[in-house]
């Protein structure tokens, strides 16, 4: 690849709904890998992604704690983005679509999360190399 | 010649759209485009030799180079001597590798 090469994400699906999210988190870790800068666009349920209080719970079906479940967290796994970014040198930005937070009362997000709106979008795939779409299909 | 890449997430046993998606890429390819296929998710599952779809056989037999994404195949304990002789295991690495190259990435 190109020096600096920067990609942005768009995505749209909630988290703890479907296997587009863990597809989608994929996908970023390996364009860090790649040494690529990264862009995100989370708009409609996925502006809870980043939401700040999501919390771990147990299974008392199964009679597990919270630890002994280890219940994956989507801010968990961005603010780790965010982490191997800072260690690879690269760039990692994140945008929530601001009216699908408001719609969903997802307003204190982890930080290093941003608040726009579709126009950003269009600001990240402007300045990108390449941009992927990931729509929600069911 | 554009190059394409397109992920297929869906499977042609649940979702009515995949065999329209199969046959995208195939029109891509007939149109004189370079044009590969990554199965992800559930879409691993027609991959298996087993699997019945005509429009997936269809698919196979055109120039489309079809892939499966190798955690989605261990995810469903697929194995690689268990699918049809035209899929080839990839890696998630590939659609970076594709965005990064210019490559036209497509979602279903």
């Amino acid at each position: 690849m190109k020096e600096g090469q920067t990609l942005t994400f768009a995505f749209m699906d909630p988290p703890f709904e479907s296997a587009r999210t863990s597809t989608f988190f994929r996908l970023l870790d390996a364009a860090l890998d790649a040494g690529a800068n990264v862009n995100v666009f989370a708009y409609e349920g996925a502006v809870a992604l980043s939401f700040a209080h999501q919390s771990a719970h147990g299974n008392s079906i199964h009679g597990r704690d919270a630890g002994e479940e280890a219940h994956p967290l989507s801010r968990e796994w961005i603010a780790a983005l965010q982490r191997k970014a800072a260690h690879c040198g690269v760039q990692f930005q994140w945008i929530n679509c601001g009216l699908c937070v408001d719609e969903r009362g997802v307003n204190e997000v982890i930080d290093g999360c941003g608040r726009g709106s579709p126009a950003d979008l269009w600001k990240f795939a402007s300045a990108a190399d390449n941009t992927l779409v990931i729509g929600t299909r069911d | 010649m554009n190059h394409y890449l397109i992920i297929q997430s869906q499977d042609p046993f649940t979702q009515a759209r995949a065999p329209h998606h199969y046959a995208l890429a195939q029109s891509l390819d007939r149109a004189g485009n370079s044009v590969r296929l990554l199965l992800v998710q559930h879409g691993v599952s027609v991959a298996h030799r087993a699997a019945s779809s005509p429009a997936f056989d269809e698919l196979l037999n055109s120039g489309v180079h079809v892939f499966a994404d190798e955690h989605a195949l261990a995810e469903r304990n697929l194995r690689a001597q268990e699918l049809h002789a035209n899929v080839n295991i990839a890696g998630i690495e590939m659609v970076i590798q594709a965005l990064l190259s210019g490559d036209r990435v497509i979602w279903h």
